[in-house]
C-alpha cells in the first residue's frame, strides 16, 4: 500500500514505536522503520503477507494473532492488552516478545489495523526472574521455624507466614490487612503502637524487641505466649514496613524455670550438707565450696585452687604448711588421671586440738572421658574417734 | 475449611487448608506454591494461573465463561480439562479438590 500522503508515511517511518498496518484478515499493508529494525524483515518482505509470519503460533498453544487483532481492535480490553504478550518470531529466528496496542482505521475506504509493537522481552525476563527470587525466599520464609509478621505504617498486618499461623492460630486470610492489636495482649496494646512509630523514627535499622522487658502475644484462643521478637524495617516508597521474626519461647521459659528449680534443690543438698563439700575444674581452681567448707578455712575468697586455701588453722609451722599443700596438689593431679582418693588425715585446727577428717577426692569424666569436675569432701569425724 | 491439593508438573504435592471465598489462584500464590503465577491479580487477564482439573471435579468447579476459554489460548499445553484458577472459588463443595499444574505457565 502506498500512502497518498507521503508526508505521513515518512512520519510512521520516523516514528521510535515498531508500526504495523493490516487488513482485518491480517495481511500486512504497511510496517515502519522502526518494525523492520526489530525484525529484520524489509518492508517489501513484508507487505502482503499474513502478520503470521511474523507472530506464528507457538508450539502447544493456540493464540491466532489474527483473531486477537479482530478482538482488541473491537474490545481494546487495557488488562488483556497489558498482560497477555505474544512471540514474534524475526528474520533470524530469534523469539521477542511484544505486547500490543490495536486500532481500527479507514484506508482508502477499506477498514485496517494500525498495530503498534513493543518488545517487552527483557523487561518480562526481569520480572520474571524477580518473581522467581521472591518464590524461593517466601518459601524458605514460609518452611522457618520462626514467624514472620509484617507491618505498615498504619500497623496493618501485610505480610503473616505459615509459622505465623501456627503461633498466633490465625490463617493468612483471617490475619493480612488486620491491626497488628489483633495478636497483642491488652497489657501491651497501648504502648506498642508509640514503640512501633519511635522505632520507625530511630536510625537502628534493626533490634531485638522488648529489650526493656519480655514480650508476649496473644493466641487466638485468648492464650498469652512468651515471644522473642526481632524488628527490622525497610522504607518503600516512603513509608516504613516493620518486619518482625517472632519466636515462641514458652518451652524454652518452662525449662528455664525446671532448670532454676533443680539448681535450688541442688543447692539445698550442697550447703545444708553435714559433710564439707567443694567442686573443682579439672585444674583444681575452686568453682563452689558448701557452708561446712567455709566454716573450717574461715574468710573465703573465689579464684583460688583447692590446696592454696586455708585448710591447716592451727597449724603454725609454714614449712609444714608448704608441704601439706604440694601432697594435696599432687593427690588432686593423681585424681585427675582417674585414681580415687579417699584418705582419713589429721588436721591441727585452732587452740592446740586437731580435726580428724575422712577426706575424699572423685573425679567426674564427660561422655568424652575429659574431665569435667573434681569432687573434694570432707566428713569432720573427730567425734567417732574413740 | 476445605483443603485443596496442589500436584506441581513435577509432582511435588502441596496440600492446603483454604478459607471459603478465595479463588484457587489465590490460594495457591497466598501459600507460596509453585506453578501458579497469577501476574493480573484473577482479572482473567493473563492466562499465568492455568491448571488441570481431574475430570471428576470439573462439573464441581462450574462452567468455563466465553472469556476464560478465549484467555486459554494464551497458555501452554492446553487441554479439555485446563481451567484457570482465578475463576474457581473456593467452597465447602470442593473439600478435597485436586489441582495441577502445567509445565510451565509462560
Amino acid at each position: 500500500m502506498a500512502f497518498k500522503n507521503y508526508t505521513l508515511e515518512n512520519l510512521l517511518n520516523e516514528l521510535p514505536e515498531a508500526l504495523l498496518m493490516t487488513t482485518t484478515q491480517g495481511v500486512i499493508l504497511f510496517a515502519n522503520k522502526a518494525l523492520s529494525t526489530m525484525t529484520g524483515f524489509a518492508l517489501d518482505e513484508l507487505r502482503g503477507e499474513s502478520a503470521v509470519k511474523l507472530i506464528p503460533t507457538p508450539e502447544r498453544r493456540r493464540v491466532d494473532v489474527v483473531t486477537w487483532l479482530n478482538r482488541w481492535a473491537d474490545y481494546p480490553d487495557p488488562d488483556q492488552l497489558r498482560y497477555l504478550n505474544l512471540a514474534l518470531s524475526t528474520k533470524f529466528g530469534v523469539t521477542k516478545l511484544v505486547s500490543l496496542r490495536v486500532s481500527k482505521h479507514l484506508e482508502n475506504g477499506e477498514i485496517c489495523f494500525l498495530v503498534i509493537l513493543r518488545d517487552v522481552t527483557s523487561e518480562h525476563e526481569t520480572i520474571t526472574s524477580l518473581r522467581h527470587a521472591q518464590l524461593i525466599t517466601n518459601r524458605i520464609l514460609a518452611i522457618g521455624e520462626d514467624a514472620v509478621v509484617s507491618i505498615d505504617e498504619q500497623q496493618r498486618i501485610t505480610f503473616w507466614n505459615a509459622r505465623a499461623a501456627d503461633l498466633f492460630g490465625y490463617s493468612s486470610e483471617e490475619a493480612l490487612g488486620q491491626p497488628i492489636s489483633l495478636v497483642l495482649p491488652d497489657s501491651a496494646k497501648l504502648t506498642h503502637g508509640a514503640m512501633v512509630e519511635q522505632f520507625a523514627r530511630q536510625s537502628v535499622p534493626s533490634r531485638m524487641m522488648g529489650e526493656r522487658g519480655e514480650i508476649s502475644g496473644k493466641r487466638k484462643d485468648g492464650i498469652i505466649v512468651p515471644l522473642e521478637a526481632a524488628i527490622t524495617k525497610t522504607h518503600i516508597d516512603g513509608q516504613a514496613i516493620m518486619s518482625a521474626q517472632v519466636r515462641d519461647i514458652s518451652r524454652r521459659k518452662s525449662a528455664e524455670a525446671a532448670l532454676r528449680a533443680s539448681e535450688a534443690r541442688f543447692r539445698a543438698i550442697f550447703e545444708h550438707a553435714v559433710e564439707a563439700m567443694a567442686v573443682l575444674d579439672a585444674t583444681g581452681m575452686v568453682q563452689e565450696i558448701n557452708q561446712t567448707a567455709r566454716e573450717m578455712i574461715g574468710d573465703y575468697e573465689p579464684g583460688h585452687y583447692f590446696w592454696d586455701l586455708n585448710w591447716w588453722p592451727g597449724e603454725t609451722d609454714s614449712a609444714r604448711i608448704a608441704e601439706a599443700r604440694t601432697v594435696l596438689q599432687a593427690n588432686i593431679k593423681r585424681v585427675g588421671e582417674g585414681e580415687t582418693i579417699r584418705a582419713r588425715v589429721e588436721l591441727p585446727a585452732a587452740e592446740g586440738r586437731s580435726r580428724d577428717i575422712d577426706f575424699s577426692l572423685i573425679a567426674v569424666f564427660d561422655a568424652d572421658n575429659n574431665l569435667q569436675y573434681i569432687i573434694a569432701e570432707g566428713r569432720d569425724v573427730s567425734s567417732l574417734t574413740p | 475449611m476445605p483443603r485443596i491439593r496442589f500436584t506441581e508438573s513435577n509432582g511435588t504435592v502441596h496440600d492446603v487448608d483454604v478459607n471459603e471465598g478465595l479463588t484457587v489462584m489465590e490460594a495457591a500464590v497466598t501459600r507460596m506454591i509453585p506453578g501458579i503465577e497469577g501476574d493480573c491479580g484473577g482479572l482473567c487477564a493473563c492466562a499465568t494461573c492455568h491448571v488441570y482439573i481431574p475430570d471428576a471435579w470439573l462439573a464441581k468447579c462450574g462452567e468455563a465463561e466465553e472469556l476464560e476459554t478465549s484467555i486459554l489460548d494464551f497458555a501452554y499445553d492446553v487441554q479439555p480439562n485446563s481451567r484457570l484458577s482465578c475463576q474457581i472459588k473456593i467452597t465447602q463443595e470442593l473439600d478435597g479438590l485436586e489441582v495441577q499444574m502445567p509445565e510451565r505457565q509462560y
